[in-house]
């Protein structure tokens, strides 16, 4: 019987070629979209599970009372509460701490080249027990008291080995030798943990500083997993630490939370974090959005086989009277959508391997057609599923209900409500493929206005050299200056390099931190007003570099030594401090040191969009500056860079050469955004594709059906435009209503979306327009091409046939 | 057989109602070979429906192999007719999609009857109408004669007690006709009970009787 129904679904698919070319087109690419946007929610919503323990290990949060404002919030704790807890808390039943190498980072000497090695950590003896690693050769035996010990993924051994069975081999760190206790698989997609290299803590404490940092309950350095003991609750858990921490601390400010394993990966409230993270929000907005892809093409099906079904009506009449009953011609159809569907996911995995490589690069992460996986399986099957469901259940249940009698009645056994339900359904894809286009064309206006800050100066000659810490480690004031001064004179004697400033901050684009407090003091200040400002150190020079424009009064002069005293604002620290005019010549105290404001400068971006601008503070104060801002000559960037090279290595000979372009930098920045850009350009682009493939698929449908009215219309003195016109109208009208409920939602949508920056261009009333006149204009092309190919026709042939 | 008393059947336009039947009355034994004649429009194929408990009625009773078929709810009304009832169309009604055996073995798919058996049933009834070479092709590769023929083969393949057949030869050339009324009235003497609808006299002297439809009545016995 199933073989029978296969059969047939087959030769029906053999016979009706265009319409099953439609139907498996639109399938295919939306199965392939859809898998890959299933395949990444799936990743993301399984990150850490996949640990033994997952579902009994907490991360420790810290929640600091800081008098009214909010509470800080940090994903770190101290060393000594992991030593603590695990001795004293019974709730507790193991620890395990990592730290992440973030101020050490790991250089690999490799014959004299330094190689940097970004995704490094220290670990401690609980963290190889609490957490799952795969290991490949060796083993973690004299791991933990191994100082010189180290533990690296597949990929890293390939890297520096050219093979993975890298146990005893060493590498060199630095100036130390360390040696390779075990290779682990490369960190699996779903995994918090990124951290290609890991090394004892013991490698960490080595060092007298380091230990005597740990042993303070003041420093926040370590990620810190418990796992309870079982039956103790969370909430019962929170108090022994918090009370720990307060007992030792002397002090009650402050509150210890437990954060489960499996919620890491969504802890997106942290101002800052080690880890990487991912909104709940955004993995559902792509669930649904996949889900969405996956019915317009179904919708497709649904229409063309409906808009087919008188031609089926004889053979459902036939099989019922031979005996058919309802529930077996419902499974024929099921079948039938089935092997549509099915033939669809072929295609689909076809389409998936070729576009992995670039799903990935897209995604950042390593995703591989691999069989072996259930997460494949659960996802090719859900899809499959999923799409036989959508396309079968409404098809099936229409054919099916034919009487046996319909045979002998012909046309009107097609209900009006089902061409109804056809309108309906085309209504819903233009609905969608308008609020896509409508998203796409917001989003990229709001890029644009962000690429607009590109144009104060020329991001793309500008570069950022940032000494790392080690250079200074232990050097005085005096020795700090000479190294700085000789970096700077060697860079500025370039003849490719334009202009040359040192400052405080490690990027101009993304600048980090700022303080508030009693620091900083200016007349008129209210006792309590401590806002967070940021500071900034710089030179002379360092305007000329970001083209900054002053608004009143003057920058730094190079040989004014009362300038070191002295600060630059800008206009919203003026405006939000509420200093009086005259501004210029006012007292202002920063960070305990006293002058005068010598300029205002005017609003400048200095951090992502997303954020306002806040009070900026700027002085002439090189003390601790250990950043150089480098301007190239046009046109001789790579001369520059190699230039800063060769000045690098003559000065810090240790440590690999790093610089960043500003361009990048601010690139990174809006990532998120881009990808997001990206992702509904695509979303919209296969919406509107497969929206209009079954357009076409049901416009040529109604030609068809309408050739007679179309031949005596004709006949009666019609001409082509005006029958195109009739043609061609009922498809229009619906686009129409898809506009009119699209504008609302896509209105709310993206005011949603563009409440997320704090700069942002308005929601004009012309993009709605654009969007229904681009899907107008689509549609009537799909639908006129059809149209007019029915109006061409000689009407004696479609009159003859009655 | 069957019989049919004070069957009626109309419609209701506005507030007209118009009668396609009025008042049948009507005894078929098993071994008969009726013919219903009658000009267009006389209710004749409508007759033949109820017979098929393809379409209702209004008013009246139907028994049919001691089965009070007017108090019968549909699933049972259609589980009668697909053991006893087989049925012929003018327009032979072949699915198109299928091949000759796949046609003829159609309704023994819906009775659970099993492979090996089914292969059996059809290559019989093939091989009866002399049709085995034309097995693998598909209807529209057939001549009108043929396809009635696989029609008929269709129709028997479940061994009903009886056959319904609507103008049966009335796509047919008369040579072909010919060929289809021998064929039923063969079947006729093999004890199948056979009604059929037709327009022709020559056809309706196959048939043992003739009923005459005129307006939904029946004009004389």
């Amino acid at each position: 019987m199933l073989k029978n129904y296969f059969k047939i679904a087959w030769r029906h698919l053999l016979k009706h070629k265009t319409t099953s070319f439609i139907n498996i087109t639109g399938l295919s690419i939306a199965m392939a979209a859809s898998v890959l946007i299933f395949l990444w929610v799936h990743n993301e919503l399984s990150f850490d599970n996949y640990h033994k323990e997952t579902s009994s290990v907490y991360r420790i949060t810290s929640h600091i009372n800081i008098g009214k404002q909010e509470p800080l919030v940090w994903e770190t704790t101290p060393y000594l509460l992991g030593e603590k807890a695990k001795s004293e808390l019974p709730a507790i039943l193991q620890v395990a701490r990592i730290r992440a190498r973030l101020y050490d980072p790991v250089n690999v000497n490799v014959k004299g080249e330094y190689i940097k090695e970004p995704n490094t950590a220290y670990i401690d003896s609980g963290w190889l027990r609490m957490f799952d690693y795969k290991f490949v050769t060796g083993n973690t035996r004299d791991f933990d008291s191994d100082p010189t010990a180290v533990l690296i993924t597949e990929s890293v051994s390939k890297k520096y080995f050219g093979h993975t069975n890298a146990v005893g081999e060493k590498l060199r760190i630095d100036t130390v030798d360390f040696v390779v206790k075990a290779v682990m698989e490369d960190v699996p997609n779903n995994s918090s943990f990124r951290y290609d290299m890991l090394f004892p803590i013991a490698t960490y404490r080595i060092n007298t500083r380091n230990r005597q940092n740990d042993e303070q309950w003041g420093n926040y350095n370590y990620l810190t997993f418990v796992r309870l003991r079982p039956g103790v609750g969370v909430a019962a858990a929170e108090k022994q630490l918090t009370n720990l921490m307060n007992k030792e601390r002397e002090r009650a400010d402050l509150a210890q939370s437990l954060l489960p394993l499996k919620d890491l990966r969504f802890e997106t409230t942290l101002a800052n974090s080690v880890l990487q993270h991912t909104s709940k929000k955004v993995v559902y907005i792509f669930s649904v959005l996949g889900a969405i892809l996956l019915l317009i093409a179904c919708i497709n099906y649904v229409n063309l086989t409906t808009a087919r079904a008188l031609q089926r009506v004889k053979e459902v009449s036939i099989r019922k009277i031979a005996g058919a009953e309802r529930q077996q011609l419902l499974w024929q159809f099921i079948a039938e959508s089935a092997l549509m569907s099915f033939i669809s996911l072929l295609v689909a995995l076809l389409l998936i391997r070729l576009a992995l490589p670039a799903f990935n690069a897209f995604t950042e992460k390593n995703f591989a057609l691999n069989f072996a996986n259930s997460g494949w399986w659960l996802i090719l099957g859900g899809t499959l599923l999923g799409s036989i469901i959508l396309t079968s259940i409404y098809p099936a249940i229409l054919l099916s209900s034919f009487e046996p009698l319909a045979i002998f009645k012909g046309r009107n056994v097609m209900r009006i409500r089902d061409t109804w339900l056809r309108k309906s359904l085309v209504v819903v894809q233009f609905t969608v493929s308008i609020f896509l286009i409508v998203s796409t064309i917001v989003i990229y206006r709001q890029l644009n206005f962000i690429n607009s800050q590109r144009a104060a100066y020329d991001q793309s000659r500008v570069f950022v050299m940032d000494i790392p810490y080690q250079v200074f480690r232990g050097k005085t004031p005096e020795q700090r200056a000479a190294i700085t001064a000789a970096i700077h004179t060697g860079l500025k004697t370039e003849t490719s390099v334009r202009e040359v400033s040192l400052i405080s901050q490690e990027s101009v684009v993304d600048m980090r931190g700022g303080s508030s407090g009693d620091s900083n003091d200016w007349d008129g200040r209210d006792k309590d007003f401590k806002p967070m400002i940021a500071f900034l150190g710089v030179d002379s020079s360092f305007k000329n570099i970001l083209n900054l424009q002053l608004k009143e009064g003057r920058w730094f002069l190079s040989d004014n030594a009362a300038d070191k005293h002295n600060s630059i604002l800008n206009e919203t620290a003026i405006r939000e401090f509420g200093i009086q005019e005259p501004v210029i010549g006012k007292r202002f105290t920063s960070q305990g040191d006293t002058g005068v404001i010598i300029g205002v400068v005017k609003d400048f971006f200095y951090k992502s969009m997303h954020e306002k601008i806040g009070p900026v503070v700027i002085r002439d104060d090189q003390e601790y500056n250990s950043t150089f801002l480098v301007q190239t000559a046009s046109g001789r960037t790579k001369e520059a860079t190699a230039r800063a090279e060769s000045v690098w290595k003559k000065f810090i000979p240790n440590l690999p050469f790093e610089y960043k372009f500003t361009s990048e930098e601010f690139d990174k920045l809006y990532r998120d955004d881009r990808r997001t850009a990206t992702l509904i350009w695509m979303f919209s682009a296969i919406a509107i594709l497969i929206s209009c493939l079954g357009l076409l698929g049901l416009a040529a449908h109604t030609a068809e059906r309408r050739s007679k009215e179309v031949g005596i219309r004709k006949v009666l003195g019609a001409s082509v435009v005006q029958l195109v016109n009739l043609l061609s109208k009922e498809f229009l009208l619906l686009v129409i209503l898809a506009a009119a409920i699209a504008t609302p939602i896509s209105w709310w949508a993206m005011t949603s979306w563009l409440d997320n920056f704090a700069y942002r261009v308005d929601l004009v009333w012309w993009v709605f327009l654009v969007a229904t006149a681009v899907s107008m204009l689509v549609a009537l092309c799909t639908v006129g091409f059809q149209a007019l190919r029915a109006a061409m026709a000689n009407p004696v042939n479609s009159l003859r046939a009655e | 057989m069957l019989e049919l008393k004070h069957i009626y059947k109309w419609v209701n336009t506005g507030n007209n109602r118009t009668f396609l039947l009025k008042d049948i009355n009507l005894t078929i034994n098993e071994g008969e070979f009726v013919s219903i004649m009658g000009p267009s429009g006389s209710g004749k194929s409508t007759l033949l429906n109820i017979i098929g408990m393809l379409d209702g009625f209004n008013e009246g009773e139907y028994n049919f192999m001691h089965e009070s078929v007017h108090q019968l709810k549909e699933k049972q009304r259609s589980s009668l007719y697909k053991q006893y009832i087989g049925f012929v169309f003018q327009a032979y009604h072949l699915i198109d999609e299928l091949t000759v055996y796949e046609n003829i073995e159609t309704p023994l798919l819906y009775q659970d009857i099993k492979s090996s058996e089914r292969k059996a049933m059809v290559a019989d009834i093939l091989d009866r109408f002399q049709i085995v070479g034309k097995k693998d092709l598909f209807p529209t590769q057939l001549s009108g004669g043929q396809q009635q023929l696989v029609g008929i083969a269709r129709a028997l393949i479940a061994r009903p007690k009886l056959l319904l057949a609507d103008e049966p030869t009335g796509n047919l050339n008369s040579k072909q006709g010919e060929e289809i009324m021998e064929l039923f009235s063969t079947l006729n003497k093999e004890g199948m009970t056979i009604i059929q609808v037709t327009h022709s006299e020559k056809n309706a002297d196959y048939g043992s009787r003739v009923i005459h439809l005129l307006d939904g009545m029946i004009e004389k016995k």
